[in-house]
């Protein structure tokens, strides 16, 4: 065994290269931005309770076959994480509902937005378009 | 003179090859785990911090009596920790781009909360690897040359291995529904950079990862032992063993449309690429 390996056997410490430099320094980064980030978010509190907003977006409506799919945008424009978000999508024609359709999102973290499609037999254009969430739950 | 100091870029490469190996084949089952993507979602980021911390202690547990270095002493395994988690850090978040489970649209918080979630497996497998895997092992189990050396013989034992590994990580897998719920989810340039994703860890683990070299030892191996033909090889196994996983546990059928079950092949074919790349190194 040489002096330089004797040493570094009995030190623990063996002569660290550049590549190994490198590769810590930025192993260190990682964390300190994680720890950083987190951090951050833990000092500007819970934030707003969920929000969710509901919008169909009636000029991008699809024909296929004899269906009409109708894209709605759910946004939860609060800050906390909703589960099992339910929305309603009606189509109105003289103030009577002649359609309606739901879906369930699992999850919609704040700030984040889901795309939906509502499948109508009648052509939405033709109605007065009606949306909601009707209920949520706190994960 | 010390391999390390002599090619210190080529010695680094292959020590962190091997922690996201070990990373990978001890973590691929969580990566593809519904619950653990919403946990990270909705996670308050105190015990973000506390779980962050407590990988931290695990992986100095760890890397202090193993590690993917050499060396030992408490210096060594606290350096190895912060590589380790940090390894696990950007495994997770390449895994999770690839599967679209994180984008730049998502609020920061749920992609900081899916990636530290996901980390904790991974680190401890990139902390474990050197356990798992013993460097520089034969294929064979023996360090000298294989006197029976014959391609065709290699390429089976391969293959074979590969299949096996395959099945033992794509069954635990393909019975659930996150492998169509991902295929749903997921964009044809994500599933490009899937099969991409999936060929570059069958290469890493078998042929950087030091893990395994029998070819190194075989002075002129047949064409199956390339290691781009293996590797190639190796994936259209693994993809059949995806396929039969899917179609034996009634996840598809012939009926259904060419690209949904070609989409869910491509899926289930990372944990059964992984599986088969340890069944390579381990046989």
């Amino acid at each position: 065994m040489s002096d330089e390996s004797h040493q570094e056997a009995e030190s623990g410490s063996p002569t660290r290269t550049a590549a190994e430099w490198v590769t810590l320094s930025i192993s260190i980064a990682i964390l300190v931005i994680l720890f950083g980030a987190i951090g951050v978010f833990y000092l500007s509190g819970d934030g707003e309770n969920s929000l969710i907003e509901v919008t169909p977006l009636t000029e991008d409506v699809r024909r296929e076959r004899d269906r009409f799919l109708l894209p709605v945008e759910i946004a939860n424009i609060g800050e906390r994480t909703a589960s099992t978000v339910n929305v309603t999508v009606a189509l109105m024609v003289d103030g009577e509902e002649v359609e309606s359709a739901d879906f369930s999102i699992d999850f919609l973290a704040g700030g984040a937005s889901e795309r939906g499609f509502a499948i109508f037999t009648t052509d939405p254009a033709s109605a007065d378009v009606t949306v909601g969430a009707v209920s949520f739950m706190e994960p | 003179m010390d391999d390390t100091l002599a090619h210190p870029w080529r010695t680094e490469m292959t020590v962190f090859a091997r922690a996201f190996s070990g990373a990978f084949l001890f973590g691929i089952p969580l990566l593809f785990t519904m619950e653990m993507w919403w946990i990270g979602a909705y996670a308050e980021p105190w015990k973000l911090v506390l779980l962050l911390g407590l990988t931290l202690v695990a992986n100095l547990g760890l890397t202090y009596f193993s590690g993917f270095r050499p060396g030992h002493g408490w210096g060594q395994a606290v350096e190895q920790t912060i590589e380790a988690v940090s390894v696990g850090v950007v495994a997770s978040a390449v895994v999770l781009i690839v599967l679209n489970r994180i984008s730049v649209a998502d609020p920061l918080d749920s992609i900081l909360g899916k990636i530290i979630v996901q980390s904790v497996p991974l680190s401890i497998g990139a902390s474990l690897s050197s356990v798992v895997f013993s460097p520089g092992k034969d294929r064979q189990g023996d360090d000298g040359p294989d006197a029976d050396y014959h391609p065709w013989k290699a390429l089976f034992n391969d293959l074979g291995a590969t299949a096996i590994g395959g099945v033992f990580l794509g069954v635990s897998i393909a019975p659930t529904d996150e492998i169509v719920m991902l295929a749903a989810g997921m964009s044809w340039l994500h599933k490009a950079a899937l099969v991409a994703l999936s060929l570059l860890i069958g290469y890493g683990v078998v042929f950087v990862s030091g893990f395994d070299r029998t070819s190194m030892k075989v002075d002129n191996p047949g064409p199956f032992q390339r290691p781009l033909t293996e590797t190639t090889a190796a994936y259209v196994v693994s993809l059949l063993v995806a396929a039969l996983s899917l179609y034996l546990f009634d996840r598809i059928d012939f009926t259904e449309p060419f690209h949904s079950v070609m989409s869910q092949v491509i899926v289930l074919a990372l944990p059964t690429t992984v599986g088969g790349a340890a069944g390579r190194i381990a046989v």
